[in-house]
């Protein structure tokens, strides 16, 4: 059993391995293969134009970027630089590409667990309270909420807090990063499509997990409502939400590019957004392999964790096995 | 006597009201059994009316997301016919104007109509987003079934690639490729569409997977049906129907995706109007006039809703 257990963890680890190599590969492809002319790109981000340059100058400048090598040498250079966690120069900036993400992944990083866990808070009080009421116009009240939220563009929920918090009432800052206030907006702009998500998992589990035998017999025991769903359903129906962690990982990345453009946050996302505008490929190529190495992460964390939380998986692939 | 029987119908089943309430299936029986051999068209017309109207009743909120999309529809495809202005006609003197008889939507900084701006944009976004879906759904189709079908080394080599492409979160491969493809609608769409493929060639392949399975292939192949007619009659067809329940599903979430990247600064160049970029045009005047940008965002969030609350309706139906 042990044996078969690590088997499997080092067969997983190798596989997200892997995963994340071929991202790196497709990313490179799109970015570096499909652009007629990254040089005319990398001039265009300083400011100037291919005919402007003599060709000693565009020589020099082929070297520096390691563009003058055929592009089969050029990824086995880069793709090694990249394990040593050197993604090339920003063209726009002039400095490496891990500096400038490495400096702006903070405020980022900071906005997204702060946006994960109110949206975490915000669907569970949902579904435990759509499962809660008894009056059914409630619950359905309750249970269409997350169809709403998974409807609005993040970007319009964004003007629209800003629009009533900052500039009708004047409570919070419409932009910049100074002090907790400023942190508030954006963090429920970012929330909205993850707990949305959240909530519709939810919602389904809790009503299927209500109708199972064992909350039946919970029942018959002559327990109450609320403490039937803490003690009996909140856990067992919690469970699958562990598994789109990896997708709400991804959904908090997009978010945060929408987030800290409308609210003019310097963070990964603004750096994001501002990159694509200036078509500087080696920021963006570090930011997809940091992205998708987080969402191969936390997959890989919670196919770990999740047989640990619940047993009756070891027992289904102990029964095939 | 058809007719008279119809006309006597409405009343009872009127007087019956609190009963049917109780159980919609029942009244559904109610109104065939009530014309057990009565044939004619009349009595044919009168039953399709009852059962649209016990269909309304049952989703209420669902007819009334028709009844907007399909306003929505006619108004991006024919702009003319609700207003007069032209997306880029400016009129300096009546610059940033509230809502109004003449504006209902207001005007923006170069005193162009919103509404009509709103309209216009429309067609780009939506046009973008239903061929965004179709590369989706058709590229989907194509991998799926080669995967499912073929399956073996073809198929874990293919779902393996899936695996990486899933691995990318859809919106940042979508702004990927819009980075190398360079900016408007028709890239942003191309970009979307491929972002959003591997979801369809799952689903596509576990439905193929269980096609495979079925008597009929089997029936099939024993007939001697070439590998190329059973994909073709057999298989395509059976797997089409999960397939655009899913891109009815997605709808809503491909215009919002579509609209995001256009909000960024991907999308088509400033004058001509798209859903996102318009939004983003009235980022600037918040808050002097917040119309610009909240009015034609109210119209994406009402168009969204409509399609997935349509959606949902329609996926509990056929479930």
């Amino acid at each position: 059993m042990r044996k078969h257990a690590f088997v499997y963890m080092v067969a997983r680890i190798a596989q997200a391995v892997l995963v994340l190599w071929a991202a790196y590969t497709v990313t490179y492809v799109i970015l570096n293969l499909l652009p007629a002319d990254p040089i005319a790109l990398i001039l265009k981000a300083k400011g100037t134009d291919v005919s402007s340059v003599t060709p000693a100058q565009l020589r020099t400048l082929k070297q520096s970027y390691g563009l003058d090598q055929g592009a089969w040498h050029q990824y086995v250079t880069m793709l090694f630089n990249a394990l040593r966690g050197d993604f090339g120069t920003s063209y726009t900036y002039d400095v490496p590409v891990i500096k400038l993400i490495s400096l702006r992944v903070g405020s980022t990083l900071l906005i997204s667990a702060l946006s994960i866990v109110v949206a975490i808070v915000a669907a569970f009080l949902l579904a435990f309270l759509a499962a809660y009421m008894r009056r059914p116009f409630l619950r359905r009240f309750l249970a269409a909420l997350p169809v709403l939220g998974a409807s609005v563009p993040s970007f319009w929920v964004g003007l629209l807090l800003m629009q009533v918090f900052s500039f009708g009432l004047g409570w919070l800052p419409s932009m910049g990063m100074q002090g907790w206030k400023s942190l508030v907006l954006p963090t429920i702009t970012m929330s909205i499509p993850t707990g949305a998500l959240l909530a519709q998992l939810l919602i389904g589990g809790f009503e299927e997990t209500i109708r199972s035998q064992y909350v039946t017999v919970a029942r018959a025991y002559g327990l109450g409502r609320g403490r039937i769903l803490i003690s009996h359903v909140t856990k067992n129906a919690s469970l699958p939400t562990l598994t789109i962690l990896g997708l709400i990982v991804g959904e908090t990345v997009t978010g945060a590019i929408v987030a800290e453009t409308v609210f003019s946050r310097q963070g990964l996302g603004m750096l994001i957004q501002q990159s694509v505008t200036s078509q500087d490929i080696p920021v963006i190529q570090g930011a997809v392999v940091l992205a998708a190495g987080a969402f191969v992460l936390v997959n890989l964390a919670v196919d770990v964790i999740y047989p640990l939380l619940d047993p009756r998986i070891v027992l289904h692939s102990k029964a095939k096995g | 006597m058809a007719i008279l029987m119809s006309t006597q119908e409405h009343p009872t089943e009127r007087r019956d009201a609190p009963a049917a309430y109780a159980s919609h299936a029942q009244a559904t029986r109610d109104h065939t059994a009530s014309f057990p051999e009565d044939t004619s068209r009349t009595a044919g017309v009168v039953r399709g009316l009852l059962r649209i109207r016990d269909w309304v009743v049952r989703h209420v909120g669902a007819t009334i997301a028709l009844i907007f999309l399909l306003g929505v529809i006619i108004g991006v495809c024919r702009p003319s016919w609700f207003t007069s202005y032209g997306p880029s006609d400016t009129a300096p003197a009546e610059r940033l104007q509230p809502p109004s008889a003449q504006h209902i939507f207001g005007t923006d900084r170069l005193g162009r109509d919103l509404f009509s701006r709103v309209l216009h944009g429309g067609g780009a976004t939506i046009g973008a987003s239903v061929l965004a879906l179709s590369i989706a759904v058709i590229a989907g189709l194509l991998i799926g079934v080669v995967a499912g079908y073929s399956g073996g080394a073809t198929d874990t080599v293919l779902m393996r690639f899936v695996d990486v492409w899933l691995a990318i979160p859809g919106l940042l491969l979508a702004i990927t490729i819009v980075t190398a493809i360079g900016f408007g609608t028709t890239p942003v769409a191309i970009a979307i569409g491929i972002g959003i493929t591997p979801a369809f060639v799952r689903t596509t392949r576990s439905q193929v997977l269980s096609i495979k399975a079925s008597p009929y292939i089997e029936a099939a192949t024993a007939g001697g049906s070439s590998f190329w007619r059973i994909i073709l009659t057999h298989v395509l067809p059976n797997s089409l129907g999960p397939v655009s329940v899913m891109a009815l599903l997605d709808f809503g979430g491909v215009i919002m995706g579509v609209a995001t990247l256009s909000f960024l600064g991907f999308g088509a160049k400033p004058p001509a109007p798209e859903w996102g970029s318009l939004i983003n045009d009235g980022r600037d005047y918040l808050m002097t006039a917040p119309w610009i940008s909240l009015l034609p965002g109210l119209v994406v969030v009402l168009t969204v809703l409509s399609i997935n609350i349509l959606g949902r309706a329609l996926k509990k139906e056929a479930a």
